[in-house]
C-alpha cells in the first residue's frame, strides 16, 4: 500500500542539524554506531495463535491410551532432544537434525484459563489480568540501550501496565511506515494533505521538543513531568528510526508473512529492538484453533517450521553486534497461548487445554534440552526447575517469563515475578 | 531567532494546577488532602472534552476565569449536550470492547459494497453501545439497559437486520427487532452478541463471561484455572466435561453454566453465515439446558428467558455498582482499584438518590477531587499518584472530533474513520483500543503515538490555513474560527498577530500565554516564513507544532 521506494521525508533528517545530540546522546542505530552497543541479549517472540498441539511434534507421547497421537507419528531423536516425526512434516525433521544442538523444549507448563485472550496474557505476562507488562516489554524498558523500537510487535497481541511507551506496533498493511514517510495523510486521506517542507517540519519538531522538555524540567507533578519526558523519548525514537533506514514497509496481512520475519531479523540486526514479536497464525491463516479438523495442525507445524528453518539460517548468517553471528546474541521463543487437550473430540479436533509447550533457541539457552514432562494422562508433570527432570514443581508461564528475564539481566524478583527461572534452560 | 527559540526553553506555560491551593503534604486522615485541583479553565477543558469532545470557546474560558464556579455550572449544561450522547458511545466503547474491526458475518455477506466496509463493523460494534448512551441521554433508569425491548438502529442496520426504527431521524435512532425476540435491552442486541461469539464447544460460556464481566464487573476469565486437580476424574472424552462434575470447576461454572443456558436464542447452526446471525431463534431457546444440563438461573434463581435474566440483572445492586464503576473508569482514564471503594459509594449514592440516572452518576464523578486533580505532593504515597492521574492524554476519539471542530479536518479514508479502525487505520498507533489485543486506552506517548499526533496535527494544521487565510472550504462545514484577526499580510511584531498568538494559546491549552511563548513562536513563524516561503506556509508550521504541544495532547 505504501511505495516502499519513496524517499522518507524524515530519512533526510541530519540528526546533528536538531540541535539535540541525540545520536550521540541515545546511541545510534547505524551499523557504525554499533561500537555504543552493550551486547545485550536480545529476543524474538513467534506468537502461535490459537493453541497448538504440542503432542504433534514437541511433546512426544506415545504409548498410552489416553493421549491420541496422529496415525502415522513416529517417535524421533536429534541430539538430546525428542520429538515427534510425520512423513508430512519434513521440514520439522529438517529443522530438528539441523538445530537441535541450539534448542531447547519446555513441556508440561500450565497457563491457567482456557480463554484465548486470557491465556495469551497469562503466557506473556503470567497473570490473567492487566496489571503487568509482558515480558518483551519488560525487557526493552529494562535495556541500557536507547532504541528506536524497544519492542517492536509486528504482530500477535501484547501487553504493557507501566511500559507502553516502550512498545511500537507496526500495524498490519504498513502504516508504521505510512506514519514515517507522511503517506498516512498525503495518500491515505480523503482530503491529501500538503506537508511542511523538510526545514519546516525540523521547526516544529525542535519546537515541540523543547516545549516536553520545558515541561518534563518544570511540571508541577510527576505525572506531569514524565509524560513530558516520555513525550520526547518518543520524538527522540522517531528521529533515532529515521536514522536508521529500516524498512519498515510491510506487504498486506495474508502476503508473504517471511517479510516479517525479516524485519523483524533487520531491527535485531541493526540493534534497534531489543524485542521482536512476530505472529504465525497458521497455514492460510486459519490459527491453531482446531476443535475440529485437527489434521490442520499439522499444516501449520509444517509451514511453521518452514519460516524457523529460514529463521535459524538468517541467525547462523547474519552477523551480531558483538557476536559473530546473530543466533549468538538473539534468543527466540516460540510458544502458543494454550495447549490442546489429549483426546480427540466428536469432531475429530482437540479442545482448549492448559498445559503446552514451548521451543526455544539461540543466544544463552542450553542447547539439546528437555525441560518438563506429561504424564501419561497428558497433563504436566512437575519439574525440577535446576535439573529439568522430574521434581516438585508444577511449571507455569511465569517460570518461563522468569527464565526470559534471567536470560536478559532482569532479575525476576524485582519484576514481582516470584516463580523461579528454569536455571535447566540457561546455558 | 533560533536563539531565542532556545532561550525560552525555560518558560514552559506548564497548567496551572492549584495555582492558588498547592498539593497538600500527604495526610493519613485524607489522603486526597495531598491532591489539587486544576485551576478552572484547564479543569473546564478536561470536562469539556470528556462531556463534549471538543476544547471549551473562548467564551466559556473567559467565564470560568472570571468566576470559577461556573465551572459547575458549565458542567451542568454540558451534561444535556447532544454531543454527550457520542461521548458516552467512545468512553463505553473502550470498557465493552465492541468495536472490532471484523465480526463473523462480513459486508460481503450483505448487499453492500467494499466502501461500506467500515460503516458496517462500526454499526454493528456500536448498537449496544448506542443503546446505553441513549438511555443516559433520556435520564431513564439505567436498569433500562437490561430490560428495555428497544434498540438504536441506523441507515445500515436497517438494510441487514430485522429491525425498524420508532422514531424519526437520517442516523442513529431508536428502533425495534421485528423477530420477537425478548426485551432485554443489550441482552438481546445482535451487536453485544456478535462481539462475544460462541462456538459448539463453548456452547454459550463465554458469553456468560462476557456478561458477568461488563455488567457486573466480575471477571471470571481472570480467575486462574488449572486443570491438575481434574486430572484423576478425566474422561474418556477428555476435559470437555471436567467444568460440569469437578468441584473445583464448579467453582465459576456453577454460575457460568445457567447464564450460558439463557443465550441459545443467539444459537448460530453454522458460524460465520450472516442468515444465522442476523436474526434471533426462539425456537432453540430449550436447547441450552440441555445441551450444558442444567436449569437456566441467575446465581441461583431460576430465570425464563433472557427478558427474565434482565430483570433479575437489574435488581442486582451490583449490576449499578459496575454501571457506576465503569463510569468511574471511563472519566478517570484507568481502571478503578478496592482503593477506590470509597469513591465509588459517594457517587452510587448519588446515581441511587436520582433514581438510577447515569447521568448523575457523570455528574458525582466530575465532582471528585480524584477526577479534578492537576497536582499530587511529590511525596505522596506512590498509590495516590497512580489513583489521582494529574494528566490524561487525549483518546483519539477526543483527538479526533477536537481538531475537526477546530480545523474541520476528519481523517478518512474511502470509507474508513482512520482513527476508528486498524486494519488500514490508525487506532490503535494513536493509543486506541481495537478490543481484542489492545484492550486498555495507551496512558502515555510512545512512538506511533507521537506519529499520529505529528500526522493529525499536520493535516488540521493544512485544513484550517485552507479554510481560514486561503479561503478554500473544502466543502465542509465552516469550523470555529482559531486565527481570529490574522491575514496574510500580518507579520511578527503586530499587534494583532501577538493578539492572535494569545487567542490561540488560550483556546488551544485553556492556559493564557505568557510573552516568552510569544515570543517564542513569532520567532517559530519567522523562521517558517523563510522555509516554507509563504505566510500560509508558516502558519501551517505553526498550526502544527502547537497542535502537538504537550498541554495539546492531555488534559
Amino acid at each position: 500500500m505504501i511505495p516502499s521506494a519513496r524517499p522518507s521525508r524524515r530519512s533526510l533528517l541530519q540528526l546533528g542539524a536538531l540541535g539535540l545530540g541525540a545520536a550521540g546522546a541515545l546511541g545510534g542505530l547505524s551499523r557504525s554506531a554499533r561500537a555504543s552497543t552493550s551486547g545485550e541479549r536480545r529476543f524474538l517472540f513467534v506468537f502461535c495463535r490459537g493453541g497448538w498441539d504440542p503432542a504433534c511434534v514437541l511433546a512426544p507421547q506415545f504409548g498410552t491410551d489416553a493421549v491420541d497421537v496422529e496415525p502415522d507419528a513416529s517417535p524421533a531423536t536429534s541430539g538430546g532432544l525428542d520429538w515427534v516425526d510425520h512423513p508430512e512434516r519434513p521440514s520439522v525433521r529438517r529443522w530438528f537434525e539441523q538445530h537441535h544442538a541450539r534448542a531447547a523444549i519446555v513441556r508440561g507448563f500450565e497457563v491457567q484459563s482456557v480463554s484465548h485472550e486470557r491465556c495469551a496474557k497469562l503466557l506473556m505476562t503470567g497473570r490473567p489480568d492487566e496489571g503487568r507488562d509482558d515480558w518483551g516489554a519488560m525487557l526493552a524498558a529494562a535495556s541500557a540501550e536507547a532504541r528506536a523500537l524497544p519492542y517492536l510487535v509486528l504482530g500477535g497481541p501484547s501487553f504493557t501496565a507501566l511500559h507502553a511507551d516502550q512498545v511500537v506496533r507496526s500495524g498490519s498493511n504498513g502504516q508504521l511506515a505510512a506514519l514515517l514517510d507522511g503517506g498516512a495523510i498525503t495518500l491515505q486521506s480523503d482530503r491529501p494533505a500538503l506537508l511542511p517542507t523538510v526545514a519546516g517540519d525540523r521547526l516544529a519538531d525542535a519546537f515541540v521538543r523543547n516545549r516536553a522538555a520545558a515541561l518534563e524540567a518544570t511540571g508541577r507533578s510527576l505525572l506531569n513531568r514524565d509524560l513530558a519526558r516520555r513525550y520526547g523519548q518518543a520524538l527522540d525514537r522517531i528521529d533515532l528510526l529515521s536514522a536508521s533506514g529500516l524498512d519498515l514497509s510491510q506487504p498486506p496481512g495474508g502476503g508473504d508473512r517471511w517479510s516479517t520475519f525479516s524485519t523483524a531479523l533487520d531491527a535485531l540486526e541493526a540493534g534497534a529492538s531489543r524485542c521482536v514479536a512476530v505472529e504465525y497464525d497458521g497455514l492460510w491463516s486459519q490459527t491453531w484453533d482446531t476443535h475440529s479438523a485437527g489434521h490442520m495442525q499439522s499444516y501449520h507445524w509444517e509451514e511453521l517450521f518452514q519460516y524457523l528453518l529460514r529463521l535459524s539460517d538468517e541467525l547462523g548468517r547474519r552477523p551480531g553486534l558483538l557476536e559473530d553471528r546473530l543466533q549468538d546474541e538473539v534468543t527466540v521463543v516460540v510458544y502458543s497461548e494454550m495447549g490442546r487437550g489429549p483426546r480427540l473430540n466428536s469432531t475429530a479436533g482437540k479442545d482448549h487445554f492448559t498445559y503446552t509447550s514451548a521451543l526455544l533457541f539461540g543466544g544463552g539457552i542450553a542447547g539439546g534440552r528437555i525441560v518438563g514432562g506429561y504424564t501419561d494422562t497428558g497433563f504436566g508433570r512437575p519439574t525440577d526447575v535446576r535439573t529439568g527432570g522430574a521434581g516438585d514443581t508444577p511449571l507455569l508461564a511465569a517460570h518461563l517469563g522468569a527464565t526470559l528475564l534471567t536470560l536478559g539481566d532482569i532479575d525476576p524478583l524485582s519484576v514481582g515475578i516470584e516463580s523461579p527461572a528454569i536455571e535447566a534452560l540457561l546455558a | 531567532m533560533t536563539l531565542l527559540l532556545l532561550a525560552w526553553l525555560g518558560c514552559a506555560d506548564a497548567p496551572r494546577p492549584g495555582a492558588d491551593a498547592p498539593p497538600a503534604r500527604p495526610s493519613a486522615t485524607d489522603p486526597l488532602a495531598a491532591v489539587a485541583p486544576l485551576d478552572a479553565p484547564r479543569l473546564l477543558r478536561r470536562i469539556s472534552l470528556d462531556l463534549r469532545g471538543v476544547v471549551p470557546t473562548v467564551a466559556e474560558l473567559d467565564t470560568v476565569e472570571a468566576d470559577p464556579t461556573q465551572v459547575d455550572v458549565l458542567r451542568d449544561a454540558w451534561l444535556d449536550d447532544p454531543r454527550l450522547e457520542q461521548r458516552l458511545v467512545e468512553m463505553l466503547a473502550e470498557q465493552w470492547q465492541t468495536r472490532i474491526d471484523e465480526f463473523d458475518a462480513r459486508w460481503y455477506d450483505y448487499p453492500l459494497t467494499a466502501r461500506d466496509e467500515f460503516t458496517f463493523d462500526q454499526s454493528v460494534g456500536e448498537e449496544p453501545l448506542r443503546l446505553m448512551a441513549r438511555v443516559a441521554m433520556e435520564d431513564r433508569p439505567w436498569s433500562d439497559t437490561v430490560t428495555s425491548d428497544e434498540t438504536m438502529v441506523n441507515p445500515m442496520l436497517l438494510s441487514i437486520w430485522p429491525v425498524e426504527a420508532i422514531e424519526d431521524g437520517d442516523g442513529w435512532r431508536a428502533g425495534r427487532y421485528t423477530d420477537g425476540r425478548p426485551a432485554a435491552g443489550v441482552l438481546t442486541t445482535n451487536g453485544l452478541w456478535w462481539r462475544y461469539s460462541s462456538s459448539p464447544f463453548n456452547l454459550g460460556r463465554s458469553r456468560a463471561a462476557a456478561m458477568l464481566k461488563h455488567l457486573l464487573c466480575e471477571d471470571f476469565l481472570a480467575r486462574s484455572v488449572s486443570f491438575a486437580p481434574a486430572e484423576a476424574t478425566t474422561t474418556e472424552s477428555g476435559t470437555a466435561n471436567a467444568a460440569l462434575g469437578e468441584p473445583y470447576c464448579m467453582a465459576c461454572h456453577a454460575a457460568i453454566e445457567p447464564l450460558a443456558a439463557t443465550t441459545f436464542g443467539f444459537w448460530w447452526r453454522t458460524q460465520y453465515s450472516a442468515i444465522e446471525m442476523s436474526t434471533y431463534h426462539a425456537e432453540r431457546e430449550p436447547l441450552g439446558p440441555e445441551a450444558l444440563d442444567v436449569v437456566p438461573a441467575y446465581f441461583g434463581a431460576r430465570v425464563n428467558g433472557l427478558a427474565d435474566l434482565g430483570a433479575h440483572v437489574a435488581a442486582d445492586p451490583h449490576f449499578h455498582r459496575c454501571a457506576v464503576e465503569t463510569a468511574g473508569a471511563m472519566l478517570l482514564r484507568r481502571p478503578l482499584t478496592p482503593a477506590d471503594h470509597d469513591r465509588v459509594d459517594l457517587w452510587l449514592a448519588d446515581y441511587h438518590a436520582a433514581g438510577d440516572r447515569y447521568k448523575v452518576a457523570l455528574r458525582a464523578i466530575t465532582d471528585d477531587p480524584l477526577y479534578r486533580a492537576g497536582a499530587v505532593a511529590d511525596d505522596a504515597p506512590d498509590a495516590l499518584h497512580a489513583r489521582a492521574r494529574t494528566e490524561r492524554l487525549l483518546s483519539v476519539d477526543q483527538m479526533q472530533s477536537s481538531l475537526e471542530d477546530l480545523a474541520g479536518f476528519r481523517w478518512s479514508f474511502a470509507g474508513f474513520d482512520q482513527l476508528g479502525v486498524d486494519t488500514v487505520g490508525y487506532r490503535v498507533l494513536g493509543g486506541g483500543v481495537d478490543g481484542q489485543t489492545v484492550v486498555r486506552p495507551q496512558p502515555e506517548p510512545n512512538l506511533t503515538w507521537a506519529l499520529v499526533v505529528e500526522r493529525l496535527a499536520q493535516a488540521s494544521a493544512w485544513s484550517l490555513v485552507r479554510q481560514e487565510l486561503e479561503g478554500a472550504g473544502d466543502g465542509g462545514e465552516a469550523p470555529a474560527r482559531l486565527l481570529a484577526g490574522v491575514t496574510p499580510d500580518s507579520r511578527p511584531g503586530d499587534a494583532d498577530f501577538r493578539d492572535a498568538l494569545r487567542g490561540l494559546h488560550w483556546r488551544l491549552y485553556a492556559v493564557r500565554a505568557d510573552d516568552g511563548w510569544v515570543d517564542a513562536v513569532e520567532a517559530l513563524w519567522g523562521e517558517a516564513l523563510v522555509r516554507e516561503g509563504s505566510p500560509a506556509g508558516a502558519w501551517r508550521v505553526v498550526l502544527s507544532a502547537l497542535l502537538r504541544d504537550p498541554l495539546w495532547v492531555s488534559t
